[in-house]
């Protein structure tokens, strides 16, 4: 089975794996302790060893977690189930938010349409990209020099 | 625990998977032990934090090196138990092999006296 099945299936027995892992975990503290306490710490002492050995319980379980796979795809849907509930837990904040979004949304789609018909489209003739802009235009002075310069 | 053994070496990154399937080759083992077996075996050199022990043999497990099996312990605690599999058996020895060739780059770099002398 590769890998990603292998993932896959762990997926659909979620609560179980998590189970699993908390039982193992406890195995790991109980053995640890049992050793302190062969050691010649107390029973209390060896336990509260054993925990300090193991660090932060539940950032053992999250990193051991992030070995299932899943984890960015669980987050994403935390993620979301957060921002549907903060919305509705506001919902005349998240309507303005809405309308301003919509309304603005609609002004730049007005405006680039418009500029879009009148900049970007090609214009309706043949050969489009060898019409040419002539520009037409004289100065008096340059018109006088012009007319002397002839005239010699 | 970590005043008793002042000079601890730190792991190296990747090194833990190694070891783990090292120490497997041995026979099934659940975590502690696994985790004990290292340290020993190290001279108490190298301690496995069992913040990176479980990640990792939950990561090999989803590779497919290792396989976990629940089973009572001799204690009669149930207790969960891995086992190398083919797979991780090939991949241990391509691991071990790189691992010998990287120690062995290191060693002519550090000593280089001892390489001339030869």
């Amino acid at each position: 089975m590769s890998p990603f099945f292998r993932k896959l299936s762990w997926l659909t027995k979620r609560r179980g794996k998590d189970e699993e892992l908390r039982e193992e975990l406890e195995f790991h503290l109980e053995e640890e302790a049992e050793e302190q306490q062969a050691r010649g710490l107390t029973e209390k002492e060896a336990r509260y060893a054993a925990r300090r050995d193991l660090g932060n319980l539940t950032l053992v379980k999250e990193d051991t977690r992030v070995a299932w796979g899943w984890t960015l795809v669980e987050q994403f849907f935390q993620d979301a189930r957060y921002a549907f509930r903060t919305m509705a837990a506001n919902k005349t904040f998240s309507a303005l938010a809405i309308v301003s979004l919509a309304l603005g949304i609609r002004a730049n789609t007005a405006i680039f349409s418009f500029m879009d018909s009148l900049l970007l489209r090609a214009l309706p003739v043949q050969e489009p990209e060898s019409l040419v802009v002539l520009k037409w235009h004289m100065n008096a002075e340059a018109h006088a020099r012009n007319s002397v310069m002839q005239g010699t | 625990m970590s005043d008793k053994a002042p000079s601890r070496v730190e792991l190296l990154q990747g090194t833990l998977d190694l070891l783990i399937l090292r120490t497997l080759l041995r026979g099934r083992a659940h975590g502690h032990a696994i985790a004990k077996h290292i340290q020993r075996t190290s001279e108490d050199l190298l301690q496995v934090e069992t913040g990176s022990l479980y990640p990792a043999l939950h990561r090999l497990e989803a590779q497919g090196w290792i396989e976990a099996t629940w089973d009572t312990s001799d204690k009669g605690k149930r207790a969960k138990y891995y086992r190398l599999t083919a797979r991780g058996r090939k991949q241990l020895a391509s691991e071990h092999s790189k691992w010998k060739a990287f120690s062995r780059a290191m060693g002519l770099i550090l000593n280089p006296r001892e390489e001339e002398a030869r």
